[in-house]
């Protein structure tokens, strides 16, 4: 036996202990609880609170429990009526300066002193009331409320953040009357005192001294989760706090690594990702998120492939069995990458001349050059992906009797709706779908002179700003929505209106104008506002505003849907969306699942993503696989969990690539944001507030948790 | 393992009980006690709660038992927290403190009891628990003290005895001081009270009819709250 390894005797139980245990510790392993409000798993002793104290043969007087080192042959005995005593008047004097209302604090069920004082069972104080009021003026904090008059002072904060990050932000101050109390140093804002706004503080606070401000995090799924809000908010979760900090060191092939963990495109990703991990990240409601595409995209373009490539493409042994994914978008080949990994044969029919779905035919060259798929694409065949272009399939039943085992459904949203206004079969009148995809599929179209896109969404602007390219001189998006209100991001309609493209706001369509048999234009009129009434549109129109404009072309950008007939085999919701189950990607036909925007209409390409990791690990199951996809790439260093603290650091404002000026930005189809360079890439990756750290820390047991160890542990007994 | 401990106190209080208990002469202990806490109280730094808030506790407590606004439990309390701050508060600073009342309370019961049950103070130290007189068998009617007296609370002209007005009087103690080297005619009093005129009279006119008798003041006509 480990001779560091021994029993202590607590309450008369044997119970093992470490060298360099403390007593509470070796309590808390064998679920015996000792209370305390000072102590945390992640932090040094304080020895404050009192609450710990326990007798120990041999010792005059109770000890803290926190602060002694379990022994060889130790006899405690954390319940006797002289440890009762000073629980019970360190409580009472803990209380006497804490505000006596629970019930009003937002703290109220989530506190441990709540939860002490029930434990301890103090109801009310025979001591004097002392109000400690250090009230902390701080506006430019947004992320932590401090409401010091609940503070005990047990110091957790000030360690957390001197001990845990070596920030040092939070100590232990007197008033000028020399009263003690905890709050930032250099002043009253967590900003001057060099505060990375980690979250420690708060995450150790046992009251409701400091909180989170309310909305910070979503309140469902795992709070480790939830902790990380990037990450929480990415369909795919890419472990997006390791990337950023693989680029901060310059480390960019191993960021790309994480990043292949969960997603085989991330240059395409860094060019077009949807990014709901920057709306989400916490510095956003500081200041400004951290442009955590731009720095995938830096880490992309210049991380070396060999810290991934070969793991990335190994495969595991053949199992012999073929999957057919019908649809060679980022869902299908998602699917179609992680099965052939998972050692099945995987082929990926594709109806169109090019492989990338939306992002080779849909998405402008201009925003993700087509370079960059078709490196990503090679990847996906050196896995052992065969991708056959040209090859549509009727039906997955055709698909299943020539041979296949399985069949992932990825066939996405290609067919362009056109709105149900006269005149909209009108030669001259196309679809978003058709125009983008002539434009970067079929090549060699041109664009007339006058172009008019109706819809407000980002597809809109990707046909306006094609247009332009294309060499139409007045282009114009016309859409429902007011201005400010429209469906596009910001940064499509401001670059938009930079390479001249018009924007009407606010109207809607009466129809399409004719002229030779030819469309001639959009008549339209004013509108107050719109609803959507059970799926249909109601619009408030403003009578006599009717007008016209003239345009050669005319492009529906009203949404798209799935082209799936019922012929193909799989059942099919009244839209035409293919019925499968999210969590599985289960058709309900056997052997055939459904992933991407066939299942649940155009979202983004790493929701497309995740879709296909989902249907490939039920394929991989249904096939006698584990069905995990998951894969560590990249070996995470080991955390020290210290920041250090950065003077500024609060105020550091996000770095934004390079935009190409306008003008060349309307004679040509290079891309238009450029890339940040390997300084700016450090510092803005540098911004990141490393939400994990605290997702990683310790949880203090309560009584309560360690009572339902024991009933738990009492039921299996019984049984 | 104690050692993990860290205590940010800065230096020991000032005043020294265990010269009180070997003679503590005309001083009020429980007045020393009280300086000793409002020490500990400052220097406390703030990490353990029989420190921080047991000698924010001890010094209320004290604060009251010498202002006469403590009441009969008051007194167990305080033993009681002195004790465990003591024995637990684990820093020397606030140990010591407390182990300075523990043990000045043990020496001078009865001056703890006075103050904190009886409403006195024996030492006439403590202001609520006495009051100031112009004897007027020895007032000069100089005028001395009623140019020091900074709450215009006492009465007479020149050549008049002057007599204090109890409700005004802050017991600053600066007409005892400017009378010390004059006629000594201003003294304090506990409970027991000297004979005065109700109202200044001529220098030479007072006599003492009661032979020295005197009376002791209800409780209602001292609003510092000298509570038989």
């Amino acid at each position: 036996m480990d001779s560091s390894v021994f029993t202590v005797c607590i309450d008369g139980a044997e119970v093992r202990a470490s060298e360099g245990q403390t007593v509470l510790q070796a309590a808390q392993a064998a679920g015996i609880y000792i209370p305390t409000l000072c102590s945390h798993p992640d932090l040094v002793p304080q020895g404050g609170c009192k609450l710990c104290v326990v007798e120990i043969d041999g010792f005059e007087k109770p000890v803290t429990s926190c602060a002694t080192l379990a022994a060889p042959g130790m006899a405690v005995r954390t319940r006797t009526e002289r440890v009762a005593k000073v629980r019970g008047l360190a409580m009472e004097l803990i209380l006497a300066s804490h505000p006596a209302d629970c019930t009003s604090c937002p703290s109220y069920l989530h506190c441990e002193l709540q939860a002490m004082i029930q434990y301890i069972g103090v109801t009310h104080s025979r001591l004097r009331t002392v109000k400690k009021a250090h009230g902390v003026p701080d506006p430019r904090n947004r992320l932590i409320v401090r409401d010091m008059e609940r503070c005990i002072q047990c110091g957790r904060c000030v360690r957390a953040c001197r001990d845990l990050r070596g920030v040092g932000a939070l100590a232990y101050l007197k008033d000028d009357d020399g009263e003690s109390y905890v709050s930032t140093v250099d002043g009253e804002s967590f900003g001057d005192a060099g505060c990375r706004h980690c979250g420690a503080c708060v995450e150790v606070c046992p009251t409701g001294a400091l909180r989170d401000v309310d909305g910070l995090f979503a309140k469902e799924g795992p709070r480790e989760l939830a902790l990380v809000p990037c990450r929480n908010e990415c369909p795919a979760r890419v472990d997006i706090p390791s990337y950023l900090r693989f680029i901060a060191v310059g480390e960019y092939g191993k960021a790309v690594a994480v990043i292949r963990e969960k997603a085989p495109f991330p240059l395409s990703l860094g060019y077009v990702c949807a990014r709901p991990c920057e709306s989400a990240c916490k510095r956003d409601k500081l200041n400004e998120a951290i442009a955590i595409r731009a720095l995938k995209r830096h880490a992309a373009e210049n991380g070396s492939a060999a810290e991934w490539r070969s793991a990335a493409i190994a495969r595991a042994p053949a199992t012999g069995r073929r999957v057919a994914v019908v649809g060679g978008g980022p869902a299908g080949l998602t699917a179609a990458y992680y099965l052939a990994r998972k050692g099945h044969e995987a082929t990926v029919f594709e109806r169109l001349p090019a492989a990338g779905g939306m992002m080779a035919a849909g998405i402008p060259s201009y925003r993700l050059p087509r370079e960059a798929l078709a490196s990503e694409l090679e990847v996906i065949e050196a896995a052992g992906v065969d991708i056959r272009l040209g090859s549509p399939i009727g039906s997955a039943a055709e698909l299943l009797a020539s041979g296949y085992d399985a069949v992932v459904v990825a066939t996405g949203a290609h067919d362009g709706r056109r709105l149900p206004i006269p005149g909209a079969d009108l030669p001259g009148v196309v679809t978003a779908v058709d125009f983008l995809r002539s434009a970067y599929l079929d090549g060699g179209a041109g664009a007339p002179a006058r172009v008019a896109v109706l819809g407000g969404g980002n597809v809109a602007f990707d046909c306006a700003r094609t247009a332009v390219r294309l060499g139409a001189s007045e282009v114009t998006v016309l859409c429902l929505e007011a201005e400010g209100r429209m469906l596009a991001d910001a940064d499509e309609v401001e670059e938009g209106r930079g390479e001249g493209v018009a924007i009407k706001n606010g109207v809607s369509f009466v129809g399409v104008l004719e002229l030779g048999g030819k469309a001639s234009g959009v008549r339209y009129e004013s509108i107050r506002g719109f609803s959507f009434e059970s799926g249909r549109l109601a619009v408030d129109a403003l009578p006599g505003t009717e007008a016209s404009l003239e345009a050669d072309l005319i492009v529906f950008a009203a949404g798209q849907a799935p082209s799936l007939g019922p012929g193909f085999g799989v059942g099919l919701s009244p839209a035409g969306y293919v019925l499968a189950d999210e969590a599985t990607g289960a058709t309900g036909v056997r052997g055939v699942y459904a992933a991407g925007d066939a299942v649940y209409g155009t979202k983004s390409v790493i929701k497309a993503i995740q879709s296909g990791r989902v249907a490939a690990a039920s394929a991989d199951r249904y096939l006698g696989g584990d069905g995990i996809v998951d894969e560590t790439l990249a070996v995470r260093p080991r955390l020290s969990g210290r920041l250090e603290a950065v003077e500024g650091f609060e105020s550091l404002g996000r770095l934004r690539p390079p935009l190409s000026p306008p003008a060349d930005r309307r004679s040509g189809f290079a891309a238009v944001e450029g890339s940040l360079d390997r300084e700016a890439a450090g510092r803005e990756a540098g911004r990141c507030l490393q939400c994990d750290l605290r997702a990683s820390m310790g949880a203090v047991a309560t009584w309560s948790d360690l009572a339902a160890v024991k009933s738990a542990e009492g039921a299996e007994v019984a049984r | 393992m104690s050692g993990s401990y860290i205590c940010g106190a800065n230096g020991l209080p000032s005043a020294d009980a265990s010269a009180l208990i070997a003679d503590k002469g005309a001083a009020c202990v429980v007045r020393a006690a009280l300086e000793i806490m409002a020490d500990a109280r400052r220097l406390s730094c703030g990490q353990c709660v029989f420190c921080r808030e047991g000698t924010i506790q001890l010094h209320e407590l004290l604060k009251d038992g010498t202002s006469g606004s403590a009441t009969g439990e008051d007194l167990e309390l305080l033993a009681e927290i002195a004790v465990m701050v003591r024995d637990y508060s684990g820093c020397e600073m606030s140990s010591k403190a407390a182990g300075a009342l523990v043990d000045l309370m043990g020496a001078y019961p009865d001056e703890f009891d006075q103050h904190f049950r009886r409403g006195r103070c024996p030492a006439l130290a403590c202001p609520a628990y006495y009051t100031v007189h112009v004897l007027p068998d020895l007032c000069t009617g100089c005028g001395a003290c009623v140019q020091a007296c900074p709450e215009a609370a006492i009465a007479g002209g020149d050549g008049m005895i002057r007599v204090i007005d109890g409700e005004r009087c802050s017991r600053c103690g600066r007409c005892l001081e400017a009378c010390d080297g004059i006629a000594k005619a201003i003294v304090k009093a506990g409970p027991v009270k000297p004979r005065t005129p109700d109202a200044p009279i001529p220098v030479g006119s007072w006599a003492d009819d009661g032979g020295g008798r005197r009376r002791r003041r209800r409780g209602q006509e001292n609003p510092e709250g000298g509570v038989e």
